[in-house]
């Protein structure tokens, strides 16, 4: 446990702007990762906060239709292309993966590099449809024929996603080559740590279904410019077929979005109970599951698209079986957790607001699977509740809850307990008082996307803005303590957790070179006794 | 890839490196896959127009491509054997002959695409105008199509310059080739993205 | 002969394993050509609706050989073959639960 040579840090090998733009290192590709969400997350929410204060009230506050229009089609595009689809791969299984089975680095390192370039001129196309015409105002899914024919700066737009997507390919495609050939060589694929899994899971579904919203976005842009025809209505172009494309990706995506959040979870769960993960081969077999089911039910977005009623009814019916391995993993933590001799931390208080949060948005999404339910809640409040349940409460919060647990090993660093259980915590209260109203207001029939409403929706909006505004105190208290930390923080333990996973068996921070000498493998992943080693 | 990677002295790992380009030849064919999704469901919706309109392409065209690009990968696949049975020039001379069969092939496109463009059939150009909305939906896809697939026969072509160069300077050998195996893994997907296409564009029945 | 130990076994993966012969690889561009000229010649005869899937048969045997011969699938590890699979998979769900939708509505 203690390294007579002290190795020198990733952070301190070298140093200059040069040599963090020019690195090959996977752990400082995933800060360089790091630095860019973080802020696309912010500026995302500060979108999304100013949505929430123009609908605090009914008629206008701050701004017109058209531009709630365009800020809400940002505060998705950016949200999920920019922060949700990328973040916890590209920052946490970029730095973390690589630990947990032992390897040196990523398969192909400066491909690592490249993809984040790609993610940067993704994220700079985004920015530069501020200008010439403007953001779209198409939302996020870019629906034809409007998006075809909106004077608005679609093109910009679709390209940076179409970017995005392809960094996202490539960073699938070194993940997987990486778990295949770079495992320590006692590790076996049933020794594998389970966030690790999920990055595996997650990466076939990005080199899988992002090229098709890759070639639906080329086409969207090819019609704006040549005309093609393929979308148009009035040239024989099936408007439906579009969303059939959009979503064969966009459904996927969500469990690009989840999957890697849940491997987060299934860490932290086992160290805080100090007991090995409940069904670890189930945890597997679900995330399997889940990335090839969720390859089946992408029309689930469409029963109103007007859509045959045979499609409604085999999409709905596939739906209610997705459900079954998400919900298997719920069982497995709380079953983790029963009997375990549990401690208390920043990261596991993250986990249990995730299981809460994230129960309530899969249990809302039985609701719109089912047809018949849907067709009711459809494009309304509800819909915007149940997403933000899943993937804030959800995603938002594990990676929130990865970034706790994960600190002390990336930066050497401790940041205050309380200041974060405080923030953390506001940010709970806040979000329960900023969604649950919208599924009550969806329920009464308040329209998704519409900048204004009838007076008789104005206490829930109210309400939700208190909500808003507890939220933002809550994400400032937890930045600023993470700053600190930073900045001032005592120095980190090597392993503050008590985890029993190969990166807690570095140095915080570790060297460039992760493991001098081969690691030993537990024969069980999270064996938290003295346990056989191979 | 052409060699080890050096910053972190990770050893030669050729299946590792064909793995990869393999997972990223899949994200190419479901790409690829989003357009033959289009055409299913418009050849489906529009079988008349689709055959009426496929009459108008060059059988004789796309069976010379077709052929061009089974020879071409027959070349690269050739050049390999060649470069492991320690016969560099042979390979050049193999992975040359598959370049210059791309050339031809996009030469043989560009007179294609210019003859409709003559008679006024693209997007939005004046021949189109009088024409079923299937007919328009066909060539919307078919310049889609043949031009993202020329776009690949291009980057594929560009690879294999390059291993050309990389065989002409020792730099691929019998023992480390795989620079060799994937460029040519890239230009066989392109020929098996033409070997649906030519059926389904040029031959409607 | 095949493989280097280097650190924390770590092996260098040298290339042992099979050479297609140009024999071989002629033999699989004579079929492709074959099959091509069955497939035009195939389409000079009108069956309705069995021709799109007669050119489609004709064109996966095709691209099966050009995959395991010209690519060499047949000869590399198992794990190569399932992830093709995998792939072609997600793609044929893909293609046809599209029609799910479009079999009733475009009548």
């Amino acid at each position: 446990m203690n390294e007579q040579k002290r190795a020198v840090s990733y952070l301190e090998s070298a140093s200059g702007i040069l040599s963090w733009l020019g690195t090959s290192d996977h752990k400082r590709v995933a800060l360089l990762y790091l630095f860019a969400a973080s802020l696309w997350f912010l500026i995302a929410t500060l979108l999304g906060f100013s949505l929430r204060l123009e609908l605090m009230f009914p008629g206008k506050q701050l701004m017109t239709a058209q531009t709630y229009n365009a800020v809400f089609t940002l505060h998705g595009v950016i949200m999920i292309f920019l922060f949700l689809i990328p973040a916890i791969p590209a920052i946490f299984g970029n730095f973390i993966m690589p630990l947990q089975i032992g390897a040196k680095d990523v398969f192909f390192p400066r491909l690592n590099l490249f993809a984040w370039y790609l993610y940067m001129a993704g994220g700079l196309f985004a920015l530069l449809s501020l200008f010439f015409d403007g953001p779209p105002d198409t939302g996020w899914t870019f629906y034809v024929p409007f998006s075809i024919m909106t004077q608005t700066n679609v093109v910009l737009t679709t390209t940076a996603a179409f970017i995005l997507g392809f960094s996202s390919i490539l960073t699938g495609l070194n993940f997987i080559t990486t778990i295949h050939r770079l495992r320590t060589e006692k590790m076996g694929w049933l020794q594998i740590p389970l966030f690790t899994w999920s990055i595996y899971a997650t990466s076939w579904v990005q080199v899988l279904a992002t090229p098709i919203i890759g070639i639906t976005l080329l086409l969207v842009i090819l019609e704006r410019v040549f005309g093609i025809g393929l979308f148009d209505p009035s040239k024989g172009g099936d408007p439906i077929l579009y969303q059939h494309l959009f979503w064969m990706y966009s459904h996927p995506a969500v469990y690009i979005i989840i999957l890697p959040a849940m491997g987060v979870i299934s860490e932290i769960i086992p160290v805080a109970a100090r007991k090995s993960i409940f069904g670890y081969k189930a945890i597997v077999g679900s995330s399997l599951g889940i990335a090839f089911a969720g390859s089946l039910v992408w029309a689930h977005h469409m029963y109103t698209s007007g859509m045959s009623d045979m499609a409604v009814l085999v999409f709905s019916f596939l739906t209610f079986i997705v459900a079954v391995p998400s919900a298997i993993k719920v069982f497995n933590w709380v079953a983790t957790l029963y009997k375990g001799s549990i401690v208390m931390g920043p990261p596991f208080l993250l986990s249990l607001y995730f299981i809460f949060l994230f129960s309530i948005g899969g249990l809302t999404g039985l609701v719109l699977g089912a047809a018949s339910t849907n067709i009711h809640v459809h494009d309304t409040q509800f819909v915007v509740a149940h997403f933000h349940f899943v993937m804030f409460g959800g995603t938002a919060f594990a990676f929130i809850a990865a970034v706790y647990f994960w600190f002390p090993k990336m930066f050497g660093r401790l940041y205050d307990f309380k200041n974060a259980y405080r923030g953390s915590t506001l940010l709970f209260i806040g979000f329960c008082i900023h969604y649950f109203p919208m599924f009550i207001l969806g329920l009464q029939g308040m329209p998704r996307r519409y900048f204004d409403y009838v007076p008789r929706f104005a206490t829930g909006n109210f309400i939700a803005g208190i909500g808003g505004m507890t939220m933002m105190i809550g994400i400032f208290l937890i930045v600023y303590n993470l700053w600190r930390g930073l900045r001032h923080g005592e120095r980190a333990p090597q392993n503050p957790w008590g985890g029993v996973t190969l990166e807690w068996m570095l140095p915080s921070p570790p060297p460039t070179e992760n493991f001098e000498s081969a690691p030993e493998v537990k024969a069980y992943p999270y064996d938290f006794e003295e346990g056989k080693k191979l | 890839m052409i060699s080890e990677q050096h910053e972190h002295h990770l050893p030669y790992d050729p299946e590792g490196s064909r793995l990869g380009m393999w997972l990223f030849l899949f994200s190419e064919l479901l790409l690829f896959g989003g357009l033959f999704i289009l055409y299913a469901s418009y050849l489906t919706k529009y079988t008349a127009d689709f055959v009426i309109a496929g009459k108008e392409l060059s059988r004789t065209i796309g069976a010379i491509n077709t052929i061009i690009l089974l020879v071409s990968s027959y070349f690269v696949a050739a050049s390999i054997t060649a470069i492991r049975r320690n016969a560099p020039r042979i390979a050049m001379l193999y992975v040359g002959s598959a370049i210059t069969l791309g050339l031809v092939f996009l030469i043989n496109k560009y007179f294609e695409w210019g003859h409709k463009f003559h008679l006024g059939i693209y997007p939005r150009g004046p021949a189109l105008e009088d024409r079923t909305n299937g007919e328009v939906i066909f060539y919307g896809l078919y310049y889609c199509v043949t031009g993202l697939h020329g776009l690949h026969v291009i980057i594929g072509g560009t690879l294999l310059a390059f291993a050309l160069y990389y065989i002409y300077r020792k730099k691929i050998t019998a023992e480390r080739f795989v620079f060799l195996e994937n460029a040519g893994l890239y230009w066989h997907l392109v020929d098996l993205i033409w070997i649906f296409v030519f059926p389904l564009f040029y031959l409607v029945v | 002969m095949s493989e280097k130990k280097l650190q924390h076994g770590e092996h260098e993966h040298l290339e042992e394993s099979h050479i297609s012969s140009y024999k071989q690889l002629l033999l699989v561009l004579f079929s492709l050509l074959v099959l091509t000229a069955i497939t035009i010649y195939s389409a000079s005869f009108n069956f309705g609706k069995a021709n799109v899937w007669i050119a489609l048969v004709i064109a996966s045997a095709k691209s099966s050989i050009v995959v395991l011969y010209f690519m060499h699938l047949r000869y590399e590890k198992p794990v190569f073959k399932y992830m093709f699979i995998t792939a072609i998979m997600i793609l044929a769900i893909f293609i046809s639960f599209i029609f799910w939708d479009l079999a009733y509505r475009y009548k």
